[in-house]
Protein backbone atom coordinates (compact mmCIF):
# COMPACT_ATOMS: atom_id res chain seq x y z
CA UNK A 1 0.00 0.00 0.00
CA UNK A 2 1.20 3.43 -0.32
CA UNK A 3 2.16 5.11 1.84
CA UNK A 4 -0.24 7.91 3.37
CA UNK A 5 1.01 11.43 3.67
CA UNK A 6 -0.09 15.13 4.61
CA UNK A 7 -1.12 15.17 0.92
CA UNK A 8 -2.77 12.11 0.74
CA UNK A 9 -4.98 12.86 3.65
CA UNK A 10 -5.85 15.75 1.97
CA UNK A 11 -6.92 14.26 -1.13
CA UNK A 12 -8.66 11.89 0.63
CA UNK A 13 -10.54 14.34 2.62
CA UNK A 14 -11.83 16.07 -0.58
CA UNK A 15 -13.04 12.97 -1.58
CA UNK A 16 -14.84 12.51 1.36
CA UNK A 17 -16.58 15.52 1.46
CA UNK A 18 -17.63 15.15 -1.95
CA UNK A 19 -20.52 12.68 -3.51
CA UNK A 20 -19.07 9.23 -3.09
CA UNK A 21 -20.78 8.16 -5.64
CA UNK A 22 -19.45 10.78 -8.59
CA UNK A 23 -16.19 11.52 -7.30
CA UNK A 24 -14.54 14.75 -8.26
CA UNK A 25 -12.16 14.93 -11.48
CA UNK A 26 -8.46 15.90 -10.99
CA UNK A 27 -8.60 20.19 -11.28
CA UNK A 28 -11.21 20.09 -8.86
CA UNK A 29 -9.30 17.79 -6.53
CA UNK A 30 -6.56 20.23 -6.75
CA UNK A 31 -8.85 23.48 -6.30
CA UNK A 32 -10.58 21.88 -3.02
CA UNK A 33 -7.25 20.34 -1.61
CA UNK A 34 -5.02 23.30 -2.58
CA UNK A 35 -2.39 21.09 -3.88
CA UNK A 36 -0.74 21.44 -7.40
CA UNK A 37 -1.58 19.42 -10.83
CA UNK A 38 2.12 17.89 -10.20
CA UNK A 39 1.25 16.63 -6.83
CA UNK A 40 -2.43 15.59 -7.35
CA UNK A 41 -1.86 13.26 -10.08
CA UNK A 42 0.78 11.28 -9.25
CA UNK A 43 -0.93 10.34 -5.85
CA UNK A 44 -4.18 9.60 -7.53
CA UNK A 45 -2.13 7.44 -9.60
CA UNK A 46 -0.58 5.20 -6.69
CA UNK A 47 -4.07 5.48 -5.25
CA UNK A 48 -5.73 3.75 -7.99
CA UNK A 49 -3.06 1.48 -8.56
CA UNK A 50 -3.77 0.33 -5.05
CA UNK A 51 -7.12 -0.96 -5.65
CA UNK A 52 -8.15 2.67 -3.19
CA UNK A 53 -9.43 4.84 -5.98
CA UNK A 54 -11.31 4.21 -9.04
CA UNK A 55 -11.30 6.13 -12.24
CA UNK A 56 -13.78 6.40 -15.42
CA UNK A 57 -15.33 9.20 -17.96
CA UNK A 58 -18.10 11.28 -17.56
CA UNK A 59 -20.65 10.39 -19.41
CA UNK A 60 -21.86 13.44 -21.55
CA UNK A 61 -24.99 13.33 -23.00
CA UNK A 62 -24.19 14.56 -26.92
CA UNK A 63 -28.30 14.59 -27.62
CA UNK A 64 -29.02 16.81 -24.48
CA UNK A 65 -26.61 19.49 -25.61
CA UNK A 66 -23.91 20.15 -28.67
CA UNK A 67 -20.50 18.84 -26.93
CA UNK A 68 -19.00 22.28 -25.78
CA UNK A 69 -16.16 20.80 -23.59
CA UNK A 70 -13.89 17.66 -23.55
CA UNK A 71 -15.34 14.87 -21.17
CA UNK A 72 -13.99 14.66 -17.81
CA UNK A 73 -12.40 11.41 -15.47
CA UNK A 74 -13.86 11.61 -12.26
CA UNK A 75 -11.89 9.98 -9.42
CA UNK A 76 -13.41 7.84 -6.18
CA UNK A 77 -12.89 5.57 -3.60
CA UNK A 78 -13.75 2.20 -4.56
CA UNK A 79 -15.88 0.78 -1.88
CA UNK A 80 -13.21 -0.94 0.61
CA UNK A 81 -11.18 2.15 -0.57
CA UNK A 82 -13.77 4.40 1.37
CA UNK A 83 -13.48 2.59 4.50
CA UNK A 84 -9.99 2.52 4.10
CA UNK A 85 -9.54 6.16 4.23
CA UNK A 86 -11.87 6.99 6.58
CA UNK A 87 -10.18 4.38 9.21
CA UNK A 88 -6.91 5.91 8.47
CA UNK A 89 -7.99 9.51 8.33
CA UNK A 90 -9.07 8.92 12.09
CA UNK A 91 -6.46 7.14 13.47
CA UNK A 92 -3.89 10.35 11.72
CA UNK A 93 -6.34 12.76 13.70
CA UNK A 94 -6.42 10.59 16.47
CA UNK A 95 -2.49 11.25 16.99
CA UNK A 96 -2.58 14.48 16.21
CA UNK A 97 -5.03 15.22 19.32
CA UNK A 98 -2.91 12.73 21.23
CA UNK A 99 0.09 14.62 20.01
CA UNK A 100 -1.57 18.33 21.03
CA UNK A 101 -2.53 17.29 24.34
CA UNK A 102 0.92 15.75 24.78
CA UNK A 103 2.71 19.08 23.01
CA UNK A 104 4.61 16.79 21.33
CA UNK A 105 4.12 15.71 17.62
CA UNK A 106 5.74 12.62 15.98
CA UNK A 107 4.40 13.24 12.39
CA UNK A 108 3.96 10.03 11.77
CA UNK A 109 0.70 8.04 10.86
CA UNK A 110 0.80 4.52 10.92
CA UNK A 111 -1.63 2.90 8.08
CA UNK A 112 -4.24 -0.20 10.16
CA UNK A 113 -3.30 -3.55 9.90
CA UNK A 114 -5.27 -5.64 6.95
CA UNK A 115 -6.27 -2.44 4.83
CA UNK B 1 11.15 45.83 -24.52
CA UNK B 2 10.74 43.90 -21.23
CA UNK B 3 13.28 43.69 -18.77
CA UNK B 4 13.94 39.91 -18.54
CA UNK B 5 16.74 40.97 -16.61
CA UNK B 6 15.17 42.20 -13.60
CA UNK B 7 13.91 38.17 -12.96
CA UNK B 8 16.15 36.57 -10.88
CA UNK B 9 17.87 33.87 -12.35
CA UNK B 10 17.51 34.57 -16.18
CA UNK B 11 19.89 35.41 -18.32
CA UNK B 12 18.63 36.85 -21.33
CA UNK B 13 20.63 36.97 -24.81
CA UNK B 14 18.95 39.94 -26.54
CA UNK B 15 19.63 38.04 -30.09
CA UNK B 16 18.30 34.91 -29.11
CA UNK B 17 15.30 36.13 -27.22
CA UNK B 18 14.27 37.69 -30.79
CA UNK B 19 14.78 34.72 -32.39
CA UNK B 20 12.72 32.65 -30.31
CA UNK B 21 9.99 35.78 -30.89
CA UNK B 22 10.19 35.59 -34.28
CA UNK B 23 10.28 31.37 -34.69
CA UNK B 24 7.03 30.82 -32.05
CA UNK B 25 5.18 34.31 -33.20
CA UNK B 26 4.56 34.04 -29.14
CA UNK B 27 4.00 37.56 -27.79
CA UNK B 28 6.63 39.44 -25.53
CA UNK B 29 4.38 39.32 -22.82
CA UNK B 30 3.93 35.78 -23.13
CA UNK B 31 7.36 35.02 -22.85
CA UNK B 32 8.03 36.73 -19.89
CA UNK B 33 5.37 34.91 -18.63
CA UNK B 34 6.57 31.47 -19.22
CA UNK B 35 10.33 33.00 -18.17
CA UNK B 36 8.77 34.81 -14.99
CA UNK B 37 7.00 31.50 -14.10
CA UNK B 38 9.75 28.99 -14.28
CA UNK B 39 11.87 31.32 -12.77
CA UNK B 40 9.95 32.06 -9.39
CA UNK B 41 8.19 28.36 -9.21
CA UNK B 42 8.76 28.38 -5.76
CA UNK B 43 7.87 32.06 -5.07
CA UNK B 44 4.26 31.62 -6.45
CA UNK B 45 3.76 28.52 -4.84
CA UNK B 46 5.65 28.56 -1.34
CA UNK B 47 4.38 24.63 -0.76
CA UNK B 48 6.18 23.27 -3.88
CA UNK B 49 8.76 21.39 -3.59
CA UNK B 50 9.89 22.38 -6.83
CA UNK B 51 12.23 24.95 -7.95
CA UNK B 52 13.05 26.30 -11.58
CA UNK B 53 15.39 28.54 -13.54
CA UNK B 54 14.88 29.51 -17.49
CA UNK B 55 17.92 30.06 -20.08
CA UNK B 56 18.13 30.55 -23.52
CA UNK B 57 20.30 28.60 -25.60
CA UNK B 58 19.99 29.24 -29.21
CA UNK B 59 16.58 29.12 -30.48
CA UNK B 60 15.53 26.90 -27.48
CA UNK B 61 13.90 28.08 -24.43
CA UNK B 62 15.25 25.79 -21.38
CA UNK B 63 12.88 25.29 -18.61
CA UNK B 64 14.88 24.10 -15.40
CA UNK B 65 13.00 22.34 -12.91
CA UNK B 66 14.67 20.86 -10.01
CA UNK B 67 12.63 18.78 -6.92
CA UNK B 68 14.04 18.59 -3.44
CA UNK B 69 14.85 15.56 -2.01
CA UNK B 70 14.34 16.30 1.06
CA UNK B 71 10.57 18.11 1.35
CA UNK B 72 7.42 15.79 0.41
CA UNK B 73 7.69 12.35 0.46
CA UNK B 74 5.07 12.31 -2.47
CA UNK B 75 7.30 13.88 -4.64
CA UNK B 76 10.18 11.97 -3.43
CA UNK B 77 8.73 8.70 -4.50
CA UNK B 78 7.72 10.05 -7.83
CA UNK B 79 11.11 11.29 -8.80
CA UNK B 80 14.14 8.35 -8.63
CA UNK B 81 16.39 10.79 -9.97
CA UNK B 82 17.65 13.75 -7.79
CA UNK B 83 16.67 16.69 -9.93
CA UNK B 84 14.86 16.85 -13.38
CA UNK B 85 15.75 19.08 -16.84
CA UNK B 86 12.64 19.71 -18.88
CA UNK B 87 13.17 21.48 -21.99
CA UNK B 88 10.39 22.41 -24.36
CA UNK B 89 11.50 23.09 -28.15
CA UNK B 90 9.87 25.73 -29.95
CA UNK B 91 9.69 23.61 -32.78
CA UNK B 92 6.24 22.09 -31.11
CA UNK B 93 4.88 25.51 -30.95
CA UNK B 94 5.28 26.43 -28.13
CA UNK B 95 2.20 28.65 -27.74
CA UNK B 96 -0.07 26.06 -27.67
CA UNK B 97 -0.34 24.95 -24.31
CA UNK B 98 -2.54 21.71 -25.59
CA UNK B 99 0.57 20.45 -27.78
CA UNK B 100 2.66 20.15 -24.55
CA UNK B 101 0.01 17.58 -23.02
CA UNK B 102 0.75 15.59 -26.40
CA UNK B 103 4.47 15.73 -25.85
CA UNK B 104 4.68 14.79 -22.31
CA UNK B 105 2.43 12.23 -23.07
CA UNK B 106 4.64 10.57 -24.50
CA UNK B 107 6.15 9.23 -21.17
CA UNK B 108 3.34 7.12 -20.88
CA UNK B 109 3.53 3.38 -22.34
CA UNK B 110 1.41 3.58 -25.80
CA UNK B 111 -2.64 1.98 -23.83
CA UNK B 112 -2.04 4.88 -20.92
CA UNK B 113 -1.16 7.88 -23.55
CA UNK B 114 -4.58 8.35 -24.66
CA UNK B 115 -6.29 8.25 -21.51
CA UNK B 116 -3.86 10.95 -19.68
CA UNK B 117 -3.80 12.94 -23.15
CA UNK B 118 -7.73 13.54 -22.82
CA UNK B 119 -7.92 13.73 -19.15
CA UNK B 120 -5.11 16.34 -18.97
CA UNK B 121 -7.07 18.24 -21.99
CA UNK B 122 -10.44 18.31 -20.31
CA UNK B 123 -8.56 19.43 -17.29
CA UNK B 124 -6.83 22.75 -19.10
CA UNK B 125 -10.69 23.18 -20.45
CA UNK B 126 -11.21 23.18 -16.90
CA UNK B 127 -8.60 25.41 -15.71
CA UNK B 128 -9.49 28.32 -18.67
CA UNK B 129 -12.98 28.05 -17.68
CA UNK B 130 -12.00 28.83 -14.06
CA UNK B 131 -10.52 31.70 -15.29
CA UNK B 132 -6.83 30.70 -15.46
CA UNK B 133 -4.36 33.02 -17.07
CA UNK B 134 -2.47 31.75 -19.66
CA UNK B 135 0.47 31.84 -16.94
CA UNK B 136 -2.17 29.74 -14.73
CA UNK B 137 -2.59 27.19 -17.85
CA UNK B 138 1.36 26.85 -18.28
CA UNK B 139 1.67 26.26 -14.58
CA UNK B 140 -1.39 24.14 -14.58
CA UNK B 141 0.88 21.52 -17.61
CA UNK B 142 3.73 22.26 -16.13
CA UNK B 143 2.97 20.50 -12.77
CA UNK B 144 1.54 17.66 -15.26
CA UNK B 145 5.07 17.31 -16.46
CA UNK B 146 6.52 16.28 -13.49
CA UNK B 147 4.02 13.01 -13.19
CA UNK B 148 7.32 11.28 -14.36
CA UNK B 149 10.68 11.73 -16.04
CA UNK B 150 11.07 10.26 -19.41
CA UNK B 151 12.56 10.82 -23.15
CA UNK B 152 9.64 12.08 -25.12
CA UNK B 153 9.79 13.99 -28.82
CA UNK B 154 10.71 17.24 -27.69
CA UNK B 155 10.17 17.08 -24.08
CA UNK B 156 13.04 16.20 -22.62
CA UNK B 157 13.88 15.05 -19.26
CA UNK B 158 17.49 14.32 -18.16
CA UNK B 159 19.18 13.77 -15.61
CA UNK B 160 21.36 16.44 -13.58
CA UNK B 161 23.57 16.38 -10.43
CA UNK B 162 22.38 19.67 -9.35
CA UNK B 163 20.49 22.64 -10.99
CA UNK B 164 21.96 25.59 -9.73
Amino acid sequence: MPRMTEQTERIFRALLSSDLGEGLHGFELGRQSGLPSGTVHPILARWEKAGILESYWEDLDADAAPQTRPRRRYYRFTPDGAEYARVTLAAADNIRRRAAGSGHFGGVVPIPDGM
Amino acid sequence: MIEFRSIPGVDLDTANFRSVCSKTGLRTDQIEHLVRTISTYREQDPQSSFSGKATFFDDELNLFISADDESFADHKILFSLPSSTLTVSWRRQVAAIDTWINAICMIFPHGERRRYQEEWRAELCCCREAGASWLGQVRYVLGLALFAPGTAFQVRFKRRRAVD
